[in-house]
């Protein structure tokens, strides 16, 4: 950072819309939603304004207080009280207040004033006022708050204008020349201070002539329907179990076509290349790698097209509070939940969502066990399987038996994470009530904009995580088990020769006892790095090993032939525990600050895993050897 | 911030016990059991659950725990016990639809 | 014997890829410094990333954010 540029922050409430602000500023693209506590981190971009001046932009998490509660407030709270050594505070604070919220929001703006930085409010959410017609004037509200106020609206494109314009016009603030601010007292946080607080609130709003907002708005109708003791947890069943059918069938022409196009790109190498090494790096390390994990874009793409468009509807916080009971009854609060369903994407953003969580006990359970949700990379091992050994067939009113497995394996990795939180409850000592106070925003139409950013942004993750770890770490596999070649003489494929191979047999010991074949043995091992890895390592073994066959994007029928039901069935239970993700235990490492909860998540989930494959194997021959 | 003169003695009651779509007036704040951590309600007052404050119950989850609570212009879901630190009067009987 | 050559290059870019997508940061920089005598510094960026390096100052020099030296 220049020392000459100016650094503005944005401060604000939960959910009033400072990243919206803060993406139209910098033209960054930080994950916005309809929820508290999406932005758990300080967040740093830069703005060129059209006159030509550049400034530094800080999005910081929300808060209610400065007084903070939580991890994330306290990030907040300690950059603008100036309690971090060796950090520059602010030039300029932008109060981020929600325009339809006033009451509440300008609280906090009225504890800003007290700590003595240059402040300008911004009005977000400005169109939305208006169209309730609880809309105020900016400069009636600026003068009876004795501050500037600019209104702007978060989600329009253009919305930020009114303010870069304020602060070209405005702010001429140059660091060297900025006396350093002496941040007040922290504010004393008992409700006597936050009352006389909200009292001077009351007076601004008295003061413009406010208008009380209508107390039937459409969203309170809604939740009058969605929160209903017995239509709500109905609708809540229905929409999950609707998202898993989607994500098996209407995913599947794309996923053909997909398969196809690998196939065809193998056909074309083999009749281009004459046989040997090369030729066997890009079709059996490559193609069957790689693109068997490739094929898998469809569904993760609507997977996260349901994800996204739950979190932006509003409906997130409602499930939680739907939920809620059942999370209490194993110890956890509420505020558990939507780190947790932010784990069925990926258990790491999951892990950092949980500092919305204010008790540090309650924080640790949920890092624990957040790995436990069936992430979008254990997707394609499911399907793959699902595919392979499940018929195809209608139940009763449209429901495929497919889907139904899926929401099956999903529903067992919930379950198990709430035995786990059970359990833990004992460990982790005395408890006290766990409160909620969840804020429950309006409801609005997902915006078309912010579903396509956030769909594009999981694609490209996916095609480069594809396109570098996995293409890299096939190729490694398919050199392992390619070296030394076979003697002369040897009947064998060459793989069960090569150094892979041995490694296999060995492991094969080890996993024999849940029905594991040393193919699968092999395929665990690179699949440490991601679950992902494991099916394209699958790809490639099975490749190498099947002399003569096209494997490259048919992993399924094969799979289909070499393993028996229980085998299947045995690794399907595997994976809804196995803690193969390096980058998950790298994540609870920073957020527990040490090696002991890593260490210990991925010993209990190792062993969770044998048991339930072993388990799951025997039951399994039992019951189809007695049948 | 004061009550409205206007008003008839009321019971007081605890915001679980508001009748659903019944709204109140906040009279205060405190903590009824050992097992809730003492900043309880201070950190309900940073939400805007503050004396004279006007709430309203939109929802109860099966067993009546937790409960949507509509304040201002925005809403909140508390636990039982968080509800029962909130101290009302009742101010108008369930309404359905807007007054 | 090309096709050997191809196939030894590629499997040695795969290997520094996985290594530059697992290793966390700091193991990342050490292999960096072990490195950097032997390949070329636009390499050397690539595998430890940008922002390692440019802690001294925009020369391509082992990463050193930890500022041992």
């Amino acid at each position: 950072m220049s020392p000459l540029e100016p650094c503005i922050a944005l401060v604000g409430n939960p959910n009033c819309g400072k990243t919206a602000l803060f993406n139209l500023l910098t033209g960054s693209r930080q994950k916005i939603a309809n929820y508290a506590g999406v932005t758990v981190e300080r967040k740093e971009g830069r703005l060129t304004s059209p006159a030509g001046r550049r400034m530094q932009v800080l999005d910081l998490p929300g808060a209610y207080s400065l007084h903070p509660r939580t991890p994330d407030e306290a990030v907040t709270c300690d950059y603008i009280l100036g309690r971090l050594p060796g950090e520059v505070p602010p030039d300029l604070i932008v109060a981020v207040v929600d325009a339809t919220n006033l009451s509440r929001h300008l609280r906090l703006v009225v504890a800003l004033k007290r700590v003595g930085y240059p402040l300008v409010v911004a009005l977000n959410m400005s169109d939305l006022a208006r169209r309730r017609g609880v809309a105020v004037e900016p400069a009636a509200l600026a003068e009876a708050l004795g501050v500037p106020v600019v209104s702007t609206v978060g989600v329009r494109r253009d919305g930020a204008a009114s303010l870069v314009e304020w602060l070209d016009a405005h702010f001429s603030i140059v660091r060297v020349a900025v006396e350093r601010v002496e941040p007040a007292e922290p504010d004393r946080g008992d409700v006597a201070a936050t009352a006389n607080d909200q009292r001077e609130v009351e007076r601004v709003l008295a003061a413009v002539g406010r208008l009380d907002p209508p107390i039937d708005t459409p969203s309170d109708r809604i939740d009058g329907i969605v929160l209903h003791p017995v239509f709500g947890p109905l609708i809540l069943a229905v929409t999950l179990f609707l998202m898993f059918q989607a994500v098996f069938a209407g995913a599947r022409p794309f996923m053909e076509a997909l398969t196809a196009l690998v196939a065809m790109v193998a056909g074309w190498i083999n009749a281009s290349i004459a046989p040997g090494l090369l030729r066997s790096l890009f079709v059996d390390g490559i193609l069957a790698g790689a693109g068997s994990v490739v094929v898998f874009l469809p569904q993760i793409v609507l997977l996260f097209a349901f994800i996204l468009v739950l979190e932006d509807s509003g409906y997130l916080p409602r499930a939680a509070f739907l939920l809620d009971r059942l999370m209490g009854g194993v110890g956890l609060s509420g505020r558990s939940f939507i780190p947790l369903l932010s784990s069925f994407a990926c258990a790491i953003p999951g892990i950092m969502a949980t500092r919305t969580i204010p008790n540090p006990r309650d924080r640790l359970v949920t890092i624990l066990i957040a790995p436990l949700m069936t992430c979008s990379a254990r997707l394609p091992v499911y399907t793959l399987l699902i595919g392979a050994f499940i018929p195809n067939r209608t139940l009763a009113l449209g429901v495929g038996l497919q889907g139904l497995v899926l929401f099956v394996l999903y529903a067992v990795g919930l379950l198990s994470a709430f035995v786990a939180a059970f359990c833990l409850q004992f460990a982790t000592g005395k408890r006290t009530l766990q409160p909620l106070q969840m804020e429950l925003p309006s409801y609005h139409w997902p915006s078309l904009r912010n579903l396509g950013i956030g769909l594009w942004q999981r694609i490209e993750v996916f095609v480069r995580r594809v396109g570098t770890t996995i293409l890299a770490l096939m190729i490694l596999l398919w050199f392992l088990s390619s070296v030394p070649a076979p003697p002369p003489g040897f009947t064998g494929p060459a793989i069960e020769w090569s150094l892979a191979g041995r490694l296999g047999s060995f492991l094969a010991h080890v996993f024999a006892p849940i029905g594991f074949n040393w193919e699968i043995s092999i395929a665990l091992v690179p699949g440490m790095a991601a679950r992902e890895v494991a099916v394209g390592a699958l790809g490639t073994v099975y490749s190498l090993a099947a002399t003569g066959q096209d494997v490259a994007g048919a992993l399924t029928p094969i799979v289909a032939q070499a393993w028996s039901l229980p085998t299947a069935l045995s690794l399907l239970a595997w994976y809804v525990y196995a803690p193969q993700c390096l980058s998950t235990l790298a994540v609870i490492r920073r957020e527990t600050g040490g090696w002991r909860h890593p260490l210990l998540v991925a010993g209990a989930m190792f062993l969770a895993a044998y048991i339930a494959a072993g388990v799951t194997y025997h039951v399994a021959r039992w019951w189809l050897g007695a049948g | 911030m004061e009550a409205p003169s206007t008003l008839r003695p009321a019971a007081r009651l605890t915001l679980t016990e508001l009748p659903l779509l019944g709204e109140g007036l906040i009279l205060g704040l405190s903590v009824q059991s050992d097992r809730v951590s003492a900043d309880l309600p201070e950190r309900l007052a940073e939400l805007g659950f503050l004396p004279g404050a006007r709430v309203r119950v939109l929802a109860r989850a099966l067993f009546g725990d937790p409960i949507a609570v509509r304040l201002g212009s925005g809403t909140f879901a508390l636990r039982r016990f968080e509800a029962d630190c909130i101290t009302v009067q009742v101010l108008a009987p369930p309404v359905c639809g807007a007054t | 014997m090309l096709q050997r050559l191809i196939v030894t290059l590629v499997v040695v870019v795969a290997l520094m890829q996985a290594l530059r997508s697992l290793l966390p940061l700091r193991a990342r920089v050490a292999v960096a410094r072990w490195l950097q005598p032997r390949l070329p510094d636009r390499v050397i960026v690539w595998f430890a990333g940008q922002s390692a390096c440019e802690a001294c100052g925009g020369r391509v020099k082992p990463p050193s954010g930890q500022r041992t030296e």
